[in-house]
């Protein structure tokens, strides 16, 4: 099976957008890829991850210790702890629960990464905030290494 | 889960119950032995989205209303068309309303998938989340995930996306499928249904807590077809009158603890909406297969206890994916994709059947089109009495427990209303307090 690129964001809230903006960067280049786009709901990823050997997932992220625009690269093992308890929406499941839900069905493809940036705003609106934007040719370019190997 | 003692009270506080949508909170007061008090309360604030659709175009609230609930767009749609088309003196062609039809299938599919096996199954399994369920039941899980899968492919198919459709439009849809562009998910459906069948004999065999009361039960009802989208508003007291009369006969009042208006029948009736309703009113008129499954089951068509409701929630997504598979093999691409609802000045109804009950919007709109007044009643609105009503009773029988069964039980008992308070105006915080 090819390998998969999922973009995933909501196109209306500011940086939460990088995902599909990457997604579309990669869209417009021969590669020899699946490319998906998910605005919201993990659950519906587990089908598509499953039997492939190569998946690469692209969303902005919120964490403490990063600034704007920073990119970073999660490769996905057995040892990477991944914890559940952060309650996402009870209509569906966060990406961090689902991965866990497919570890359990060995959903998993064999290799998983994930391209994530640090997002400045996730208010209400189009446009990623400049440090954003700036991230993503360099997300694309990393995409384009990962997939060339 | 923390445990707080208090002077002269006993309280267990749950600060999250987890598996239902929105933010509130339960707090049972039990005096000696006796449970004297259970109030739901909603705190969370009040959405006004009846006071955004004001001064708006009449062709607005089809995508404005679908942002109210993300696992029930399209019964928020379905209701806004219905009655702005009302408004309007427009009835939409066979094709339209067959489409409309089978969209609402893929939202019950995939509703039901996710509150079947994701979020209620766990309580009877004995299981905290469907997560640590799917390390011992992997075939469960794997099951709901086809169906609600084969729901949303649905949805997307016909609406454009699979949360938040933005193809329905008044008098139809900006565009409808090729016939051909159906076969896919026909395919999928008739692969699922099978799934289907299974569940509603799995849900049958689960510990189902003993629990009977005899509710007065509201649903649509239709002559010709188990109620989507249109019917007449129809009780097992008696009550049988158009969507027009909806405002006549469900009066909505405010109440302390909680942000959503409780909803009584005439003022003063507590009643049950939602697919155990619409089941015990409408059972002749499911499709064969999903009435041969309930024989076979051994469950029976009439069902009076609310944590059966998991099982009636599989008849009906059985149900569904049948009824998606006939509309599929019958269906003819519409001539006009949509057709002009002109505007006029007026008032319209509409009434549907959401995956959690009956969805009633009311229109009233200018000669230009501009929106007046609206008023939505979201189900788990209209269901917030009997979750009361049914606590206090529920439990009664069980005082005997200790307080962490209790509370996680009373959790389950919430449950079995696959409640989103978001929709209602909202997470659950249960608190027992013991004298």
């Amino acid at each position: 099976m090819k390998p998969l690129v999922v973009g995933i964001g909501h196109p209306y809230r500011r940086d939460d957008a990088f995902g599909l903006v990457a997604l579309e960067g990669l869209k417009s280049q021969s590669l020899e890829t699946d490319f998906l786009i998910n605005r919201g709901d993990p659950l519906l990823l587990v089908e598509q991850w499953q039997g492939r050997d190569l998946v690469i997932m692209l969303d902005a992220f919120r964490g403490r210790h990063y600034y704007p625009g920073e990119m970073l690269e999660v490769r996905l093992s057995e040892d990477t702890p991944l914890e559940s308890d952060i309650l996402f929406s009870t209509h569906t499941f966060s990406l961090t629960e689902v991965l866990v839900m497919a570890g359990e069905l060995d959903k998993l493809p064999r290799e998983m990464i994930l391209i994530l940036v640090q997002g400045r705003s996730f208010g209400y609106g189009n446009g990623l905030s400049p440090e954003v934007a700036s991230a993503v040719p360099k997300a694309i370019l990393r995409v384009k290494a990962i997939l060339s190997r | 889960m923390s445990n707080k003692k208090k002077e002269h009270a006993k309280t267990v506080i749950l600060e999250q119950l987890a598996r239902v949508e929105g933010e509130g909170s339960l707090f049972l007061k039990i005096e000696h032995n006796k449970v004297s008090d259970a109030r739901l309360k909603i705190f969370e604030p009040p959405r006004f989205f009846e006071a955004l659709l004001r001064g708006r175009s009449y062709m607005e609230p089809p995508d404005i209303t679908a942002r109210i609930c993300g696992i029930c767009p399209v019964a928020y749609q379905m209701s806004a068309v219905q009655a702005i088309e009302d408004a309007c003196g427009v009835t939409v062609d066979e094709r339209i309303r067959a489409l409309r039809r089978l969209i609402y299938c893929g939202e019950w599919i995939e509703s039901h998938a996710l509150h079947i096996f994701m979020l209620h199954a766990p309580d009877f399994l004995g299981y905290p989340d469907a997560i640590a369920m799917a390390r011992d039941h992997r075939e469960v899980v794997e099951s709901g995930l086809q169906l609600k899968k084969t729901g949303n492919d649905l949805i997307r198919l016909i609406g454009g996306r699979e949360i938040h459709p933005i193809n329905v439009r008044l008098g139809g849809f900006y565009k409808v499928p090729e016939p051909k562009e159906l076969q896919p998910v026909y395919e999928a459906l008739k692969r699922v249904k099978e799934t289907a069948y299974n569940t509603v004999l799995w849900t049958t065999k689960l510990p189902i807590p003993d629990f009977d009361f005899e509710y007065e039960y509201v649903a649509l009802s239709h002559p010709l077809e188990y109620p989507l989208n249109e019917g007449r508003i129809c009780s097992s007291g008696g009550l049988d009158i158009p969507v027009q009369a909806y405002d006549e006969h469900f009066i909505e009042e405010q109440v302390e603890h909680s942000t959503a208006l409780h909803a009584l029948l005439d003022g003063e009736r507590v009643y049950f909406t939602g697919p155990m309703a619409r089941y015990n009113l409408n059972f002749e008129q499911l499709t064969p297969e999903a009435r041969q499954a309930v024989v076979a089951a051994g469950f029976s068509p009439r069902c009076s206890n609310p944590f059966q409701s998991i099982v009636v929630r599989a008849v009906e997504t059985l149900f569904a994916c049948e009824e998606a598979m006939r509309l599929i093999e019958g269906y003819q691409k519409p001539e006009r994709h949509f057709q002009e609802v002109p505007a006029r000045v007026g008032t319209g109804y509409g009434c549907t059947e959401a995956p959690r009950g009956i969805l009633y919007h009311r229109y009233s709109i200018d000669e230009q089109g501009t929106i007046l007044d609206v008023r939505i009643v979201p189900p788990t609105s209209q269901n917030q009495k009997i979750i009361e009503d049914d606590l206090k009773r529920f439990a009664q029988q069980y005082i005997t427990l200790d307080q962490e069964e209790l509370t996680l039980k009373c959790e389950q008992a919430i449950r079995n209303y696959d409640p989103c308070i978001s929709c209602a105006t909202h997470f659950l915080k249960l608190s027992i307090e013991r004298s």
